[in-house]
């Protein structure tokens, strides 16, 4: 691992420090853990009833009270969080666009959720996605003893994060990604939800993904495959490059919307600049220490 | 392979250029981007077909050079030698009116023109063109379309007229060789015989004449002289016996006479012609050759000049003007003369017609000069002069200008340009001389007389040769300038110099007008050289090119290569039409 990478998991995580990771306000379906939630789950403890609503686990549905009301009725329970992050970190190479602090400000986020899991008590695993899903050597340490390259492969993450992971159920898992490859969401995240307590998805992006600069005739290189693109880059070609980026966005973020995940997107031009994190993680996971 | 345009060559310096352009201003800024495939609608370049793409540009850019190259080396020309036995035919055209004479009833043109036939029959030959020998040698544009053996002469035809008034062979056959190269196979008709028997390599000279006797007019002249209206007419009996001929002069009626002639006799015959005859016409009777039979005359300009004498002196002035009027080319006049005699210094006003001066000089101790006289004899107002025992009393001061008679090295006579109009200087004391008591004195004011009149607008004389060059003076600049031929035939010219040579292929009479002239004129074929047929002959000298030997013969390969250039430059449009979002310039 680099020096510079390192230096950006250092203030990553010093800056982690500050915080400790939360319980999710917003939760997927089907959850068990040992924490306890403020939203109802599936735990022993019994919370209130409430009105049966489509998509309700039928196994919640308290008969004795439909015999005597003939209503539809709900148990709720408290849910159970399982204290731990799995912290997956999308491994192409896209990540690391040259030009751009797009990989550091990626590698620092992760030890700022490292940080903010080890205040809050949480265990974690670190996990490298790319064409399968691994653990990164020595990822259940802190940063600094992480072992291996970062942002290495030439393949998109999307076909390990659609086979069987081994992802610790009830936890929290965080996918730091750039999101920026050409695959539908939904499959990735009804797989990366399954079992989880609560997702969260940060968007890590450079300025120049959101927003290219004109330059006139440009041979466009793809920093993962290295697949290459000669083409005029002015107003027209950038209007359909935006079109097409906020499609893409949408897409994602409907799909997180319909599993119960939280996307937060972050430029890494600024993210590297103090390290504050988009609001949503700190409304949904993140407390101040 | 040699170019016949190497300076052309200079055109492969486009390749680097275009190069650079390629490698340089046409390339693309390498950039790295996250992912491609937000890039819609832009030209894909997969990974896989990466490398398809960079040859596909190389393929252009190769194409373009070949392109580049094509088009380089057809501009240069190139030329590449095959060797073949066929080889470039030069045919050499008598065009001499004697090609007109009459042999068993056809002109002997037409003989040669079936000769031809017979020679190049079975011929091989890689090209053809013609040299039309006239009085200057002339090459005939290539024709259209190559034609067979059988009408390879009809081709020229039209220009073959036979009416020159000789035929320049010799700088004919030089033409054919350069034009043709030195394998170019040369064949010359006409009627008359090699200069030489032995022919040089290359060529075959073809002859169609037969000796014959004609009797030609070969010589005619019309002068006004001291206001009689004559004309001179020589005629010859070109034949091997006496014989009688016949001559006719137009009118009403027609006069006839008839002469004897011995073998070979030559009469030179005067006419005295009645007043007011623009144009006389003799004709002899009908014989071998009829373009010799005819002389038509022009009735000769009456050049004269106004001329005036501005001298104090009187008895200065009566010797001036006794000299100056004796010529008949002088008519005195008061007011806007074309020459002006003067003993004062003459300030030209500006105006359009200037006179030309000539300027007395008397000096007031002059000294008697005995020579020796140096005068510059081929000046046209020295000619005739004679100055040996003239006594010359003149100042001992020299004049100014281009001298033209002077006694040691003091100029008597000068001349010079004054606002582009010539000036002259004489200085002359005739008390102290002799020079107006011999006839040098009325030869000089002659001389200056005929000098200015021959500068008037107008042609030098009435009667032509065949084969002259008949110029015509204008100072009409922007006016046009009309000839009308004999036939019919009329061209017409915006004067921009003033001098116009004025063609006339053909004998007869012409008419010019417009320009400030209105003036008549005849053109004669007259040279007993031609006309003399008894120095024609049939036969052939030299001979063809043995067919078994084979000649490197010189191709251009520029159609070619512009045809395949042509070709390139479609499917590069094609190519480019079809990948025109692709190549983004």
């Amino acid at each position: 691992m680099t020096r510079l990478r390192r230096d950006f998991l250092e203030r990553g995580f010093a800056h982690g420090t500050h915080f400790a990771l939360a319980p999710p306000r917003t939760h997927v379906r089907g959850r068990l853990g040992f924490h306890q939630a403020k939203a109802s789950g599936s735990s022993l403890e019994y919370k209130d009833f409430r009105d049966y609503q489509p998509g309700d686990d039928l196994r919640h549905i308290d008969w004795s009270a439909y015999a005597r009301t003939d209503r539809l009725t709900i148990k709720r329970f408290h849910e159970e969080v399982n204290p731990f992050l799995d912290l997956i970190l999308d491994n192409s190479r896209s990540m690391d666009l040259p030009d751009s602090p797009k990989g550091g400000a990626a590698a620092g986020l992760a030890a700022f959720f490292v940080a903010a899991a080890i205040n809050a008590g949480f265990s974690f695993r670190t996990w490298l996605a790319s064409e399968e899903v691994v653990p990164l050597d020595h990822g259940e340490a802190p940063p600094s003893a992480w072992r291996g390259e970062l942002f290495g492969d030439t393949r998109s993450p999307d076909r390990g994060l659609l086979a069987p992971h081994r992802f610790r159920p009830r936890g929290i898992r965080i996918f730091v990604s750039d999101l920026m490859w050409r695959a539908d969401p939904t499959p990735i995240l009804n797989n990366l939800c399954r079992g989880a307590s609560s997702v969260l998805i940060v968007q890590v992006l450079a300025r120049q993904d959101v927003t290219p600069l004109q330059g006139g005739k440009v041979r466009l290189v793809d920093a993962e495959t290295g697949s290459v693109r000669e083409l005029m880059l002015n107003a027209a070609s950038l209007d359909r490059y935006q079109q097409a980026f906020a499609r893409h966005g949408q897409l994602w973020r409907d799909a997180a919307m319909r599993h119960g995940a939280v996307l937060a997107q972050s430029i890494a031009e600024d993210l590297v600049v103090d390290w504050r994190l988009p609001d949503i993680l700190f409304h949904q996971s993140l407390v101040m220490c | 392979m040699t170019f016949a345009f190497p300076l052309a060559l200079w055109g492969l310096l486009a390749i680097p250029a275009l190069l650079a352009i390629y490698f340089l201003i046409g390339r693309a800024v390498p950039r790295r981007v996250s992912s491609l495939f937000l890039w819609v609608g832009e030209q894909h370049a997969p990974s896989e077909g990466a490398r398809f793409r960079r040859l596909d540009r190389a393929w252009i850019l190769l194409l373009e050079i070949l392109l580049l190259l094509l088009l380089v080396f057809a501009a240069a020309r190139p030329v590449v030698t095959v060797r073949s036995d066929a080889v470039p035919l030069a045919l050499v055209l008598d065009q001499s009116f004697s090609m007109a004479a009459a042999r068993e009833g056809r002109p002997v043109r037409d003989w040669a023109y079936a000769g031809l036939a017979e020679i190049v029959e079975d011929r091989r030959y890689s090209s053809f063109f013609f040299v039309l020998a006239g009085e200057k040698p002339v090459l005939l544009p290539p024709p259209s379309d190559a034609p067979s053996s059988t009408d390879l002469l009809a081709t020229a035809l039209p220009q073959w007229t036979c009416e020159a008034a000789g035929a320049d062979l010799t700088g004919a056959l030089a033409l054919a060789r350069q034009v043709g190269g030195p394998l170019a196979q040369i064949v010359v008709l006409t009627d008359r015989p090699p200069p030489s028997p032995d022919v040089a390599d290359g060529v075959l000279w073809a002859a169609f004449g037969v000796p014959q006797p004609n009797a030609a007019l070969v010589n005619g002249v019309r002068t006004l002289d001291s206001g009689r209206d004559r004309c001179l007419l020589e005629i010859a009996n070109l034949g091997e016996v006496s014989k009688e001929i016949e001559l006719t002069m137009d009118g009403s009626p027609p006069r006839r006479q008839i002469w004897s002639f011995a073998a070979g006799e030559r009469k030179l015959l005067r006419f005295d012609i009645e007043p007011g005859r623009d144009v006389v016409r003799f004709q002899l009777a009908e014989d071998a050759l009829d373009r010799d039979n005819a002389v038509v005359l022009a009735r000769p300009f009456e050049r004269s000049i106004g001329a005036a004498v501005r001298v104090d002196n009187q008895a200065r002035r009566r010797l001036v003007e006794a000299a100056l009027y004796a010529s008949p080319f002088a008519r005195p006049v008061r007011a806007q003369p074309e020459l002006l005699i003067t003993d004062a210094p003459y300030r030209f006003d500006g105006a359009a017609n200037r006179p030309w001066v000539l300027e007395l000089h008397t000096a007031a101790k002059p000294l008697a000069y005995t020579g020796p006289f140096v005068t510059y004899t081929s000046h046209p107002l020295c000619e005739g002069l004679g100055l040996a025992g003239v006594i010359w009393g003149a100042d001992t001061r020299s004049l100014n200008g281009l001298p033209l008679i002077t006694a040691g090295d003091l100029t008597l006579f000068s001349e010079e340009r004054r606002s582009g109009t010539p000036y002259f200087h004489l200085q002359y004391n005739n008390d102290r001389g002799n020079l107006h008591q011999t006839p040098n004195w009325p030869i000089l004011f002659d001389n200056l007389v005929r000098l200015r009149a021959s500068e008037l607008d107008g042609l030098d004389a009435a009667n032509w040769r065949l084969g002259s060059e008949v110029v015509l003076r204008t100072r009409a600049t922007g006016e046009t300038v009309t000839l009308s031929g004999p036939g019919g035939s009329e061209r017409a010219w915006v004067v921009d110099r003033d001098r116009i040579e004025l063609p006339t292929p053909k004998p007869g009479l012409y008419q010019v007008a417009g320009g400030g002239v209105e003036l008549t004129f005849a053109v004669n074929a007259l040279d007993q050289g031609e006309s003399d047929l008894r120095r024609t002959a049939s036969g052939t000298w030299g001979t063809w090119r043995a067919s078994e030997e084979r000649h490197p013969d010189s191709r251009e390969l520029t159609l070619p290569l512009l045809l395949v250039a042509l070709s390139g430059l479609l499917l590069h449009g094609f190519v480019l039409r079809r990948r025109k979002a692709e190549v983004a310039w």
